[in-house]
């Protein structure tokens, strides 16, 4: 790259100010305050835009702009700058036209830093421009060696060098994770530690959800159990009931009824004994007569028979046994007479009259005459006794009249025509007599000493039980007939389940109280599901960036490597040769090593460190080093040179020298120098004066006094 | 005339673990969740709905925390109480198979319909029918309407926890249902849930996704105003439906790209124009802007703690610019380029995206310095 033409509107001190440099050396002169900086920083503005913190306003006023123009290649380029506005023009130029115009700050960028070889302000700045300064201590930085210096100035940053943006990703890897410092552990250590505890916590509520699972379907299990449980056996127990009840019913109605049919037998046999009874009494209601008398009379009658049968057998020993029948038939002689009188006469009559058979009254009055005669003969016999035992026989026969007017008083009193009938209605009635007794007494056997009424009120009170337990079986027992194995099959169920059941609901109630405990501890999954994804997630972050600042360190670590195996032997070369012509030969080699240690071989002694130089010694290695360096990182490309007022710890010789530099990289480079040193401006003088058309003068005008 | 109002709602996800937030932030969205089970019941009551439909997807899981099952079996409860006829189906998340929740919210009076196959309930009183299929886990391809016979007689509201084929969202092969089936279902209303955004399907039938009532994510299903939907059955009975919002917060989810950014204050700028004080932020950052910009949003999420209720500012889709020169012989563009190889070398996408992150990291640590 070429520089043509810097151009300043509004900038600082110039309301309107351009320069047109040549290829060669350029010198811009000018006391302090001419306004030497303003234009290397106009430069650096034009190149690379508005530096971070720049200030650049006119002193008099107006949008300051600055506009450069370069050629490059061949092709000359032009970039313009509105910095209050903040926008940029870059075009290729043709005369006085601009194309393939650009207003993309970051395409400017890439197409200059191409041009000019450097990729970035920051490696412009630190090789082959210098900033009006102490070479020594370059802008911005803070190293402790010269051989650091050189690592920033090949790193292309503007602060640090790769090392300590090495050391920088190392710092931010390690406040990721480690623990350095126990008390304050990293984000990373923290949420490790955090997670080991959320993992046992969300172990232990897992468990704890587990354990409430385990627990609800143990109730359900147990609810379903108990109710299924209680149901049977409320069944079971209707079942067992319902037996006990037929069975006690079935019990009941034997008992009852075998009472009730003893009760009402002997009822009906009170009943039949006692109509029984009402019968003989109902007989011996005819019988009045002989209460109390009957034995009186029976003795009576047979104390007449016996006297009679006396009597007769006295009539008998006095030869009328049959007085007494005599006597009968006496009475019915007039009886016998009158009856054959009678006949005699209806025979007589029917004869005459001639209503019967002749023949048949014939025979009729025959046996009428027979049987007069046998009386006759009968009564004829009697007669023939003694008169003697007559008068016995008729004492006899008074006896036996007064017997019987006795008897017949007797007979009249039982109302019986004979002695016979009477002692049969007598023994008549003291048969029903016993018998009312025999009933009587059965009677009482049968009441017990009970009363009839409350007999009967019994009877009344089982049949009606007994009507009611049939009636209950009925109903409620209609082709009821469980077996018996049946029954102690409910029997053995019901103690079962009387067993398991409040076994169970003992069970549940334990449940449903560890239930209780286990939801009022469980923690809600959801919160310690969400802090676990996200603090994994937050971890692997951290781990990703963790990883990835490895990859970054060794990265850095390996291109620091290879950098410094490839450029510093030749960084050493390039250098040895500046500061060799620099210090005139003094110096005669400068080596970089690869740990970045930057020493030079004098006369007196080799491998002087860099820290052990003079400062203008100094300014001078770093002078040969950072032209290196330009050399190193532009590929060859021609880089300008732009020096600020560079050599203020210069002493003459060195200065000649490093002007000498300065003509003979002019030749192929374009060098800008400013400067307010006479000494300088004479030596660029002497050049022109001499034909040395490669050198151009731009002297500032002093400030006003 | 209206025979009949309901309120339709599904997918609360209740018990959500909300692993993507902040843990005390996650709490703070399933209390949303809770208060949301709240507010539906109050518009239910508030709106004189007879009906209540539940269409699946009322936990996130099969086994819910006790806290939201004790809300919900509260409000459910009340719901009941109070009248109203409460349907509900298990959803693809609380399946019934396994499930203990079922028990308690049948236990408040709801009906579940927890048989996979279609069952009808006849509200006589209103004339309605509403029928209702549990998801089947072990069949989830089969057809939603597989099985359903429209029921004679009085209008229908058929509950199903379905994917419709047309509509863009995930696990669409959860018992997939077409235009033309919804159409031959010729129910009254078909009250739908599984995806997650409210959405009526155009067609005869009235249909709708009643979406979450509260946003589960930051995906765009989720993102935006959450809806119930209140419905009238009229006499004639056609349905007639109305979108109610429902949601007490806002996920919001948006992607900035960062490329042409000058300087981080307009990164700052673009972010704070999306920040709703309501709102939980998912913002996603891509683009290439320069390093320095990258290397000054690493705690961009701390700015804007104040302007929105959380913020997740998402710096993986952002990559620094490494536009190097192609003869950036320097350290850090050696750095750029052996790192752009070593990205380019690796085919694993994983190792690719740590890489490139590594490459960040490298140059802000070049940048920053």
């Amino acid at each position: 790259m070429e520089i043509t033409e810097l151009t300043l509107s509004n900038f600082r001190r110039f309301a309107s100010q351009r320069f047109d440099f040549i290829p060669g050396l350029n010198l811009v002169w000018g006391p302090n305050e001419s306004g030497k900086s303003t234009v290397y920083e106009s430069l650096c503005c034009a190149l690379f835009g508005r530096e971070r913190g720049g200030s650049y306003e006119s002193w008099a006023g107006g949008s300051p702009s600055v506009g450069l123009a370069y050629t490059s290649d061949g092709q000359a380029y032009r970039v313009v700058r509105q910095l209050t506005a903040g926008t940029s023009r870059f075009g290729v130029t043709n005369g006085d036209d601009l194309s393939d115009i650009t207003t993309s700050k970051d395409e400017i960028a890439e197409r200059i830093t191409a041009h000019l070889g450097l990729s970035s302000r920051s490696v412009f700045e630190n090789t082959v421009s210098v900033r009006q300064t102490n070479l020594s201590a370059p802008a911005g930085a803070e190293l402790e060696s010269v051989g650091a210096e050189i690592q920033r100035v090949l790193t292309g940053t503007a602060h640090l060098s790769a090392d300590q943006a090495r050391k920088d990703l190392e710092g931010k890897r390690d406040a990721i994770k480690g623990r350095a410092r126990p008390t304050k552990p990293r984000e990373y250590d923290r949420i490790s530690d955090r997670l080991t505890k959320l993992a046992s916590e969300v172990a232990d509520a897992r468990a704890s959800r587990d354990q409430l699972r385990n627990l609800e379907e143990e109730e359900s299990t147990l609810q379903a159990r108990v109710d299924q449980d209680s149901a049977r056996l409320t069944v079971v127990e209707g079942l067992l009931e319902k037996y006990k009840r037929w069975a006690e019913l079935k019990q009941k109605n034997d008992q009852l009824n075998a009472q009730h049919e003893a009760s009402f037998s002997t009822l009906r046999e009170i009943r039949q004994t006692e109509e029984d009874l009402a019968l003989v009494q109902k007989e011996l209601e005819e019988h009045t007569d002989l209460v109390g008398k009957d034995e009186e009379i029976q003795e009576h009658l047979a104390k007449i028979a016996w006297r009679r049968e006396e009597l007769q057998s006295q009539l008998a020993d006095v030869g009328f046994p049959d007085k007494v029948e005599h006597a009968a038939i006496g009475k019915g002689k007039w009886f016998a007479n009158a009856v054959a009188l009678v006949m005699l006469i209806i025979i007589a009559v029917a004869g005459g009259k001639g209503w019967v058979n002749p023949i048949l009254l014939g025979a009729i009055a025959v046996v009428v005459l027979v049987a007069l005669v046998w009386r006759f003969w009968r009564f004829g016999a009697r007669n023939s006794g003694g008169r003697k035992m007559a008068d016995l026989a008729d004492s006899f026969y008074e006896d036996l009249v007064e017997l019987d007017k006795e008897e017949q008083s007797i007979l009249s009193y039982v109302k019986c025509p004979d002695a016979g009938r009477a002692v049969a209605k007598i023994k008549n009635y003291q048969t029903l007599a016993g018998r009312a007794r025999e009933f009587e007494a059965s009677l009482k056997g049968l009441l017990a000493g009970r009363k009839r009424e409350d007999m009967e009120a019994q009877e009344a009170e089982l049949a009606r039980e007994l009507s009611g337990i049939r009636r209950e079986l009925d109903d409620d027992f209609r082709d009821y007939s469980p077996t018996t194995e049946e029954s102690e099959s409910w029997r053995s169920e019901v103690a079962a389940l009387q067993n398991s059941v409040p076994s169970a609901e003992n069970r549940l109630s334990q449940v449903l109280g560890s239930l209780s405990s286990e939801r009022s501890h469980a923690k809600d999954m959801a919160a310690l599901e969400g802090e676990l994804e996200f603090l994994h997630r937050r971890r692997a972050e951290l781990e990703f960036t963790y990883k990835a600042y490895e990859e970054a360190i060794s990265a850095v670590a390996t291109v620091t490597d290879a950098v410094s195996r490839e450029y510093l032997p030749e960084l050493s070369e390039r250098a040895t040769n500046y500061l060799k012509q620099l210090t005139s030969g003094r110096y005669s080699a400068v080596t970089v090593n690869p740990g970045w240690d930057v020493s030079a071989d004098c006369r007196e002694k080799t491998a002087v460190r860099s820290a052990l130089l003079s400062q203008g010694t100094l300014d001078q290695l770093y002078l040969a080093l950072r032209l290196g360096c330009g050399e190193l990182l532009s590929a060859g490309k021609r880089l300008p040179v732009v020096l600020d007022d560079p050599f203020p710890a210069f002493d003459r010789v060195r200065l000649d020298n490093a002007l000498e530099l300065l003509k003979q990289a002019a030749r192929s480079n374009q060098v800008i120098l400013m400067t307010h040193d006479p000494h300088i401006l004479d030596w660029a003088k002497s050049l022109q004066a001499a034909g040395q058309d490669r050198c151009a003068i731009h002297e500032l005008a002093s400030p006003q006094l | 005339m209206a025979i009949a109002r309901f309120l339709h709602t599904a997918d609360l996800h209740l018990s959500r673990p909300f692993g993507f937030l902040p843990p005390q932030l996650a709490e703070e969205r399933r209390r949303d969740q809770r208060i949301a089970v709240t507010r539906i019941a109050e518009l239910a009551i508030e709106k004189n709905a007879d009906i209540v439909l539940i269409a699946g997807d009322l936990f996130d899981n099969a086994d819910p925390d006790p806290t939201d099952l004790e809300v919900v079996t509260k409000e459910l409860r009340r719901l009941v109480e109070s009248g109203k006829r409460v349907y509900a189906i298990p959803g693809n998340h609380d399946p019934n198979a396994g499930a203990t929740c079922w028990k308690s919210i049948a236990a408040c009076g709801v009906h579940v319909f927890l048989d996979t196959e279609w069952q009808t309930e006849e509200l006589a009183d209103l004339g309605i029918r509403v029928c209702g299929a549990a998801f089947h886990k072990g069949r989830s391809e089969r057809r939603a309407f597989d099985g359903f016979t429209l029921p004679d007689g009085a209008p229908c509201l058929l509950m199903a926890h379905a994917s419709y084929e047309l509509y863009e969202g995930q696990m669409e092969k959860y018992h997939p249902f077409s235009a033309a089936e919804l159409e031959a279902t010729g129910a009254s209303y078909v009250a739908l849930g599984h995806y997650h955004r409210y959405n009526q399907l155009a067609g005869s039938v009235t249909a709708c996704y009643a979406g979450t009532p509260e946003g589960i994510s930051f995906d765009s299903p989720e993102t935006g105003d959450r809806f119930v939907v209140l419905g009238e059955v009229g006499d004639d009975g056609v349905v007639s439906i109305e979108q109610v919002k429902v949601n007490r917060r806002v996920m919001k989810s948006a992607e900035i790209d960062c490329t042409s950014f000058e300087s981080q204050t307009s990164v700052f700028d673009a972010v704070r124009l999306l920040c709703e004080p309501n709102a939980l932020m998912d913002v996603r950052l891509i683009g290439s802007p320069n390093a320095e910009i990258v290397g000054a949003l690493d705690d961009i999420a701390d700015r804007f703690k104040e302007s929105c209720l959380y913020m997740n500012m998402d710096l993986t889709g952002l990559s620094a610019q490494t536009e190097i020169p192609v003869d950036d012989r320097t350290i850090r563009g050696r750095f750029c380029k052996y790192m752009l190889s070593q990205i380019d070398e690796t085919d694993d996408p994983e190792k690719k995206r740590l890489l490139r992150r590594a490459l960040d990291l490298g140059i802000t640590a070049f940048t920053e310095g």
